[in-house]
């Protein structure tokens, strides 16, 4: 079932024009080099900053939703993992409510990211990794239709990269639909059921991850080579 | 926040009034005796306006620092530091001398203008989520040039008089008001706080950055416009009638995120209580001058709170450094 429909999403410079469409109880990686526009897709999906085109979750424009309802619909994390104040980081995750008070729900969040041991400290005195898991515990809170996660493995150790995959599959198995750019390649092909591949702006491989991620297309967008078995090789 | 600080809040809120309706009250009970109309007309009409506009403008510096701070996400930014009060000085002088409209619409009108025009020019500068480096820089080229050109709006005043009475109500004083000036300040003032209170949980959300603010269904860049008019109403009617005065727009931001567990939104209505309270309690502090002297209120809030300010900076340097 398709939840999110994006139509004529552009960015002057950054995105061509683009059409997708995101289906309940799928995880689809983004992948691409520096500068392919994961980002400006990403924030032109949740209607965010400048640039064209419209959203529609289930069949209601994201720009007509009032903050509490599209609190439960969807959620961004964005790639800076900056917070401006030393706000404690139970309470971060629980402005992702959009206005509820639910301290269980932040709780059981924090729990499932492994970050509930710092659930009273101050987000200016965590390490970058611990401040990464507590901004996606606030994407993660409201238990939104659909998630868009700029870079959530960024910062995080192998192991709580994994995790943090096995997390996502979670919200996918309750039928949340989750878009998440990434890099490492071997997780997109381990843990996908969609690979998006973008390329100056626009998407050029869109499928299951044998079908997208394959050799060729990849050392044509990246520059360089990629086997499955090996991952990048000098060539 | 919780129950037990606001009703702390609000009693030393309630004793700051108190405070300024009866002290200093030397001969006040002798007064009462021997001359009860005139102890009225005192309380009514000297002390009861003065009380009103020390709660009022301190409120509107405090609530107004508080949004400013939230919105820039920056803990220095406040109605002084970045231009604003000193926007709405120059615009009240200006329309005062230069345009000859010196009535009491006349110079709220210059101040609204002034506040805005410093608040968009500080926008346009630092842009929108600024560091504190180009903030305080561009604050600080704001102040000087509203200072200066202040200072040549006084140069052209008409008349040695008409300089000494723009003097002293640039230093800031709320002494000699009306309960209609008072009632002036209170409408627009009130009405900008209530709004911007309003505006809390967005401003909240912005502590996540504006992409993530905007996606959860904010719209950014109204609540910039939204919380620029409603400072510039609120602060620019505040200075047109009492003058300029620093620090407190800083100051009781930072004491209320103490207690809203640095919520920059939810910090506004304390941030307000507290602000009113510091304001009332210098305006006290100034009445125990040595006779015959007046020491000008924005003097003592500066003098109170510069130090205050360095130490801040202080801290922040030892942060960074760490």
């Amino acid at each position: 079932m398709t939840v999110l429909t994006a139509r004529g999403l552009a960015l002057q410079g950054r995105l061509a024009p683009t059409n997708l469409d995101l289906e309940a109880g799928t995880l689809t990686l983004l992948v691409g080099p520096n500068g392919a526009g994961k980002t400006s897709l990403i924030h032109r999906l949740a209607g965010v900053g400048e640039g064209s085109g419209t959203t529609l979750i289930g069949d209601i424009p994201l720009a007509d939703m009032p903050p509490a309802i599209r609190a439960r619909r969807i959620a961004l994390l964005p790639a800076s993992r900056e917070v401006a104040w030393p706000l404690m980081a139970r309470d971060l995750v629980a402005l992702g409510l959009g206005g509820r008070a639910d301290s269980e729900a932040v709780a059981e969040t924090l729990r499932s990211l492994d970050a509930f041991q710092f659930a009273d400290r101050r987000m200016d005195r965590l390490s970058t990794g611990e401040r990464a898991r507590v901004l996606l515990a606030r994407a993660l809170v409201a238990r939104p239709d659909v998630l868009l996660l700029d870079e959530p493995a960024a910062h995080l150790d192998p192991a709580r990269q994994i995790g943090m995959i096995a997390r996502l599959r979670e919200e996918v198995q309750r039928g949340a639909a989750v878009l998440a750019s990434i890099h490492d390649l071997a997780l997109a092909r381990s843990f996908a059921d969609r690979v998006l591949v973008m390329r100056e702006g626009r998407i050029v491989a869109d499928g299951a991850p044998d079908s997208a991620l394959v050799p060729e297309l990849l050392r044509s967008v990246f520059g360089v080579a990629w086997q499955p078995a090996t991952g990048w090789v000098l060539a | 926040m919780n129950r037990v600080w606001w009703l702390l809040l609000t009693f030393a809120f309630a004793s700051a009034a108190a405070a300024s309706l009866m002290l200093p009250a030397a001969g006040l009970g002798a007064l009462y005796r021997s001359d009860p109309d005139l102890f009225a007309t005192i309380l009514t009409e000297v002390r009861l306006p003065r009380m009103l506009l020390a709660l009022l403008y301190g409120a509107m510096l405090g609530g107004s620092g508080a949004a400013i701070q939230a919105l820039f996400a920056n803990p220095l930014a406040s109605p002084d530091i970045t231009g604003t009060t000193g926007g709405a000085a120059l615009g009240a002088v200006i329309s005062a001398y230069l345009i000859g409209f010196a009535g009491p619409l006349g110079l709220a009108a210059g101040g609204v203008t002034g506040a805005a025009l410093a608040l968009l020019l500080l926008l346009g500068l630092a842009g929108r989520q600024s560091d504190s480096a180009t903030l305080l820089l561009a604050g600080v080229a704001i102040s000087a040039l509203a200072g200066a050109a202040t200072a040549l709006a006084l140069a052209l005043a008409p008349s040695p008089f008409a300089f000494y009475e723009a003097y002293d109500w640039l230093m800031g004083s709320l002494v000699d008001r009306s309960l209609a000036q008072a009632a002036m300040v209170a409408v627009p003032v009130l009405g900008a706080l209530l709004f911007l209170a309003f505006r809390a949980h967005a401003l909240d959300s912005l502590a996540l950055g504006e992409a993530a603010a905007e996606a959860m269904g904010h719209r950014v860049t109204r609540l910039r416009r939204e919380v620029v008019i409603a400072t510039a109403v609120g602060v620019g009617m505040a200075v047109a009638v009492c003058g300029a005065v620093g620090f407190i727009g800083l100051v009781a931001p930072i004491f209320a995120r103490r207690l809203t567990r640095a919520h920059p939104g939810r910090a506004i209505l304390p941030a307000a209580l507290i602000g009113a309270i510091l304001l009332c309690l210098a305006d006290v502090l100034v009445r125990f001058a040595p006779a015959g002297r007046q020491f000008p209120i924005g003097v003592v809030t500066a003098l109170l709170g510069a130090p205050f300010f360095l130490a801040l900076v202080l801290r922040m340097r030892l942060e960074w450094r760490a």
